[in-house]
């Protein structure tokens, strides 16, 4: 690490507000710590208690993803396996942003972007009744919420979630998915 | 054969309680455990066995604070079992407790009552 470099980050931290920001393994405990370490931070700042509940609850469904869904895994010495990601979560002036980012695979990109882009198009009482007819059903055979935490982000955001998947290599993209919460939520 | 379930809660998982004699079941805490499925298993089969084996009143309270997408899931699960043992027999209350002030908690009970059929009672605390 250079001076520049570390100079760098701290100028684009200070830039973009950042109040946390993490990127590497999202084993369990480490983002049960990271879930804690945001209640206490912002509970010392007066943020309205529903605010908090809503950037935390968030913050538990993105990191889960992560962890369960990131294409690229790193095991610990146990052998469990663990997502690797960044999440950052940011002081946008009128609202609070919680956004994550992750590999995924090439082959993943269309159903992941779907995904992303029907709970966008959902009005509240769609995703309200996708939501409740979802956790009725038979979970799916590749998650284990039964897709239920993006139309539950979607539901906590107060503006539409917004998400971007770019190209990386042969294999995998990169994909970006940030909600945002209003300060004045209720 | 059926036992009592006391465990204690953790960071991420609810204090479960579940007593064969008083027909109790009790989920309290937080929850947004790893493997939700996993935790919320023994909870499923004492449910399964106490249905089978026992056949008598069972009451349910839930008092959690928080759950995460894939706990409501579990959660669900579990009420869709009560639901089947209501239909048979009629001899299930749910209790939904909820912070005076947690409009969360609350919205969740309610969309839970809204899939279900049978005696739901919502209950503030202090």
């Amino acid at each position: 690490m250079t001076f520049e470099h570390l100079f760098l980050q701290y100028q684009q931290m200070t830039q973009f507000k950042i109040l946390m920001s993490f990127k590497g393994v999202f084993a369990q405990p480490a983002l049960v710590e990271m879930g804690n370490t945001i209640r206490n931070s912002l509970g010392n700042e007066s943020v309205k208690a529903t605010v908090m509940k809503k950037i935390f609850a968030i913050f538990i469904e993105l990191s889960q993803n992560i962890l369960h869904y990131s294409a690229e895994k790193e095991l610990d010495l146990d052998g469990r396996e663990s997502g690797v990601g960044l999440l950052i979560v940011s002081d946008n002036g009128d609202r609070y942003c919680v956004s994550s980012g992750n590999l995924i695979s090439n082959d993943d990109v269309e159903r992941i972007g779907g995904q992303c882009q029907a709970v966008i198009d959902a009005s509240r009482d769609d995703l309200k009744e996708m939501y409740n007819r979802r956790r009725k059903g038979e979970r799916p055979a590749e998650s284990k919420g039964a897709g239920l935490g993006l139309i539950d982000m979607a539901r906590k955001s107060d503006y539409p979630l917004e998400y971007e998947i770019r190209p990386f290599n042969e294999k995998y993209s990169f994909f970006m998915l940030s909600s945002y919460i209003s300060k004045g939520s209720e | 054969m059926l036992v009592n379930i006391m465990l204690e809660s953790t960071k991420v998982t609810p204090a479960i309680t579940m007593l064969i004699e008083e027909g109790l079941v009790e989920i309290a805490g937080e929850s947004y455990p790893e493997n939700s499925v996993e935790f919320y298993q023994p909870i499923f089969d004492w449910l399964d066995a106490y249905i089978a084996e026992e056949k008598r009143y069972l009451t349910v309270n839930f008092k959690l604070t928080y759950f995460n997408t894939s706990s409501s899931k579990c959660l669900m699960d579990i009420l869709d079992t009560l639901q089947s043992y209501h239909n048979v027999s009629e001899q299930v209350e749910v209790n939904w407790y909820y912070q005076e002030e947690d409009e969360d908690m609350l919205e969740s009970g309610t969309e839970f009552a809204e899939d279900l059929d049978m005696t739901f009672k919502l209950v503030a605390y202090r």
